[in-house]
């Protein structure tokens, strides 16, 4: 029998993503572990069950060429789909501009929406399993960070929704409730910019 | 350009996001758990991990949401009025 599959969004080395990647080829799966750039996590590479493949969440053309990849490799069949990419930066909420929050809407919603809708049919084919990376964020009121507890929020409320949704076809949704890990997106400090509280922190979960 | 007006509290801020996320769980403890419920047959709709989870879980839980205000405010020195305020 061949081996059940995961994609994993985010797997830039440190993240969460990069220890979700190892500990999936330890259960024996085989997992596509993606992240924009792949130089980010070449190390993966030298894992015989890890496949790596350049992943921008916020492109369609960058999310077919994924989908069309991984079909090949697995028959049209995914066992785990998992949005694990994110991003946030902090700021003072009336101090946060609206192009940051449309980045970060754009990766912690936008995205996950995009390839959720492209990917869905090869986790109904496989009655797999799609998981987020969610954040306690998105419960609670962190000054600092408003916009990005907010995205968590929307994401929240969506994979609940899909969860009613995805039960016809006998799709599992699971949500990370997040809290502290220590990662690259949780390294940086608040910096009082001129003019600004804000500090652009970097990407992908 | 106008200056921040929480300018005053930026070594409150570092401090307070210090303490928040200072004894962050790692990431590989963080994904074993993770997985090992994940790969589950029957596995949980939601999972709860990390440094802070079980507390924020208990807040929603009991339904004490108000908590957040008077911790948040207080942890970030929020709680006061700020210095261009006071005479």
């Amino acid at each position: 029998m061949s081996k059940r599959t995961v994609l994993i969004t985010g797997c830039t080395k440190g993240s969460i993503g990069y220890s979700l990647a190892k500990e999936f080829a330890a259960q024996d799966y085989q997992v596509f572990a993606t992240t924009r750039n792949v130089t980010s996590m070449a190390d993966l590479s030298t894992i015989p069950n890890i496949t790596l493949l350049p992943l921008d969440i916020t492109s369609r053309d960058s999310v077919l060429s994924a989908h069309s990849t991984i079909t090949q490799q697995t028959g049209g069949k995914l066992d785990i789909l998992y949005h694990n990419a994110g991003y946030r930066s902090l700021g003072m909420a009336i101090e946060s501009p609206v192009d940051e929050a449309y980045k970060m809407f754009n990766t912690n919603l936008f995205g996950i929406l995009l390839v959720n809708s492209v990917f869905a049919d090869m986790v109904i084919k496989a009655k797999g399993k799609i998981v987020f990376t969610g954040s306690v964020s998105g419960y609670t009121p962190h000054p600092s960070q408003a916009v990005y507890n907010s995205s968590k929020a929307a994401v929240e409320l969506y994979a609940k929704t899909l969860r009613i949704e995805m039960r016809p076809f006998g799709v599992r949704v699971l949500f990370v409730l997040t809290a502290a890990v220590n990662t690259g997106m949780s390294s940086e400090r608040v910096k009082l910019a001129e003019g600004r509280f804000l500090n652009f922190q970097w990407v992908e979960g | 350009m106008k200056d921040s007006n929480y300018r005053y509290l930026e070594g409150k801020i570092n401090k307070a996001w210090e303490e928040l996320e200072g004894d962050a769980m790692s990431p590989n403890v963080y994904a074993k758990q993770v997985v090992a419920k994940v790969v589950k047959t029957n596995p949980p709709e939601e999972i709860w991990c990390g440094t802070g989870a079980t507390t924020t879980w208990m807040i929603e839980t009991l339904g004490i949401r108000w908590v957040y205000n008077i911790f948040f405010s207080r942890m970030f020195g929020l709680n006061e009025m700020s210095p261009s305020f006071k005479k």
